[in-house]
């Protein structure tokens, strides 16, 4: 099955505040609080109070749910598409959401008024999720499917502090995808690549490997990705496009409906501390 | 879908409902009414000391024992709980193939936990599909929930259930000689997307719609509200079983929920807490097994016993 994605129908934002803290929420604190401690606790991890970003969590600024995010993109991608018709929702994350329980896929399903849609939220993959989520849904829709939504949110608030979080200093943002195997316009994926960063490496060879893997030349490809791998790059490759970390999983979905339609491809990446990953779109000139 | 084996472990310990209620912060009258229109007396629950993972043993050894005719260790495991976060560790952790017999052979592990009191049915579908697809040889369903380390109000869910803690374990492969699951059903209500996020009100009107979400589930899986078949129940309360026979025309003696009252709703496991009732029953073939998850996941499938008619 070939699969164009339209790069008109990749709707994304930066968000502030979408929903102000209540004065009441503050007597929800040691509920949290204790809710964060046994969290760790249930991944084998002691909590001390000087872990904790309950009060941020709960009583900061700029607090945007995810399901709010989704809320105000969604409007956007149904002016550039029929959305009635839709088989599957996928959801793709790395942050947690502000609110525990609420399934964004059904929220995204109840939205548009949809009664018979595959909905699943794919997380735990760091930020591969968006990537892993699209190989997915695209594998769904092979199975006679015709039409789905890739949705990515992450927002700035954790429960926990975390050194990690606090240097990649989030901002809150959402993507939304549209995918149709009706749709010819825009570019082909050339698929999903995931490879172990070889210790002591930088990522020239895995890059080229998954180039090759993929089925893209080299000299026609420009290579979205992190600053951090894209610095260390040295193939003859077409450009470097580097993404914002701070957009988190929709960062290179949000670089990539930026870019000019002029018959390149485009190797979206993202890296963890132990593989790289990939998604392969191409151009005319593939 | 063959099971080929299952087994069950539910706390041993019990715990009076009306001091849930009441650690909740709520009065003795509400405690004492809840109990009697709500139809749950004790809640089970892990004694101390007893932690999730040595429940999780506890089932595997019983999966071991109870093979239901030739059984081939799994490749598969499919760790399904309620609620997204336990009271202690959960599954054990490190190379899981090492840390019991059963899971000697074991190549892939999935972890369920989006559907709420409905996973099971959702893992159960899984298991079939990758069963059929041939990604799997053998899968084994490890599920449970346990509140024993959590503050004793995190059992009552007002006007609603109280919660216990239990565990079910199921062995499933593709033979077709033996008791098989069949007609695997499972539906999203998009509109309860809330789920535990939603206010009093949302979840009030989640409750009202139990009637609904069931009948739709049961006319899906062709079941006959005339006949003998029993429907072996979560245990949301007895209330909410008594409104849907009165208003759907299904006898009461049909709906098995005999643990509710000693046991409350143990989050997935409650219908196949009742496996080995209906497999020693001499006069049910196959019995539908249902469950209603908070966010609007209703799951459902049929069991019929060996050499049952079709």
């Amino acid at each position: 099955m070939t699969l164009h994605v339209n790069l008109d129908q990749i709707v994304w934002a930066e968000f502030g505040e979408l929903e102000p803290p209540q004065p009441e929420w503050s007597e929800q604190f040691d509920y949290w609080e204790d809710y964060v401690r046994k969290f760790f606790r249930s991944n084998g991890l002691e909590f001390n109070s000087d872990d904790s970003n309950v009060q941020q969590w709960l009583m900061g600024e700029e607090r945007a749910p995810f399901a709010a995010m989704v809320q105000q993109l969604l409007p956007r991608l149904a002016k550039r598409a029929d959305l009635d018709i839709t088989d599957a929702i996928l959801f793709a994350h790395w942050l947690p959401d502000l609110h525990m329980g609420t399934s964004v896929t059904n929220f995204m399903m109840h939205e548009l008024g949809l009664s018979d849609c595959f909905g699943f939220a794919i997380s735990d993959r760091g930020l591969s999720a968006p990537f892993f989520a699209f190989d997915s849904l695209y594998k769904y829709l092979q199975a006679g499917r015709r039409k789905g939504l890739l949705a990515i949110a992450d927002q700035k608030h954790l429960l926990y502090k975390s050194d990690l979080v606090s240097r990649l200093n989030p901002k809150n943002s959402a993507c939304i995808i549209r995918v149709d195997v009706e749709n010819k316009q825009g570019f082909r994926y050339a698929g999903y690549a995931r490879c172990a960063l070889q210790k002591g490496t930088d990522g020239n060879g895995t890059v080229a490997q998954m180039l090759k893997e993929l089925g893209l030349d080299q000299r026609s490809t420009t290579l979205i990705g992190p600053r951090s791998l894209l610095d260390d790059i040295r193939l003859p490759v077409g450009s470097l496009l580097p993404t914002q970390d701070e957009l988190v999983c929709s960062a290179p979905f949000a670089a990539f409906s930026a870019v000019q339609n002029d018959g390149c491809n485009y190797l979206l990446l993202c890296q963890d501390e132990k593989h790289v990953t990939a998604l392969g779109f191409a151009g005319r000139a593939s | 879908m063959r099971l080929a084996a299952f087994a069950k472990h539910v706390g041993q310990d019990r715990l009076p409902v009306d001091r849930c209620v009441v650690a909740a912060g709520r009065g003795a009258a509400e405690a004492k009414a809840f109990s009697r229109i709500f139809g749950i007396s004790h809640v089970a629950a892990l004694p101390a000391g007893e932690t999730i993972a040595q429940s999780l043993s506890t089932i595997m050894d019983s999966l071991l024992a109870n093979a239901q005719g030739p059984m081939d260790l799994p490749d598969t495991l499919i760790y399904v709980h309620a609620n997204p976060i336990h009271s202690d560790e959960g599954l054990p952790k490190g190379e899981l193939a090492e840390t019991h017999a059963l899971l000697a052979r074991l190549e892939h592990v999935y972890e369920m936990d989006q559907h709420c009191c409905s996973t099971l049915f959702w893992a159960l579908a899984a298991a079939r599909n990758l069963l059929e697809k041939g990604e799997a040889h053998s899968v084994v369903i490890l599920a449970g929930d346990s509140f024993a380390r959590l503050p004793l109000s995190e059992r009552y869910v007002p006007a609603c259930t109280a919660l216990g803690d239990a565990f079910a374990g199921l062995v499933l492969d593709r033979r077709v000689s033996g008791a098989q699951i069949v007609d695997i059903t499972v539906r999203s209500h998009p509109e309860f997307y809330y789920g535990h996020f939603g206010t009093d009100h949302e979840t009030r009107l989640f409750n009202m719609q139990h009637t609904r979400l069931v009948k739709e589930l049961l006319d899906r899986l062709e079941y006959s509200s005339g006949g003998e078949e029993p429907i072996i129940a979560h245990n949301v309360n007895r209330f909410s079983w008594d409104k849907f026979c009165a208003e759907v025309s299904v006898s009461r003696e049909h709906i098995w929920t005999d643990l509710l009252p000693h046991v409350g709703h143990c989050c997935s496991t409650d219908a196949f807490l009742m496996l080995d009732r209906f497999m020693t029953a001499e006069d049910a073939g196959s019995a539908v097994l249902i469950s209603v998850g908070q966010g609007g996941f209703v799951g459902g499938c049929r069991v019929r016993k060996s050499g049952s008619p079709t």
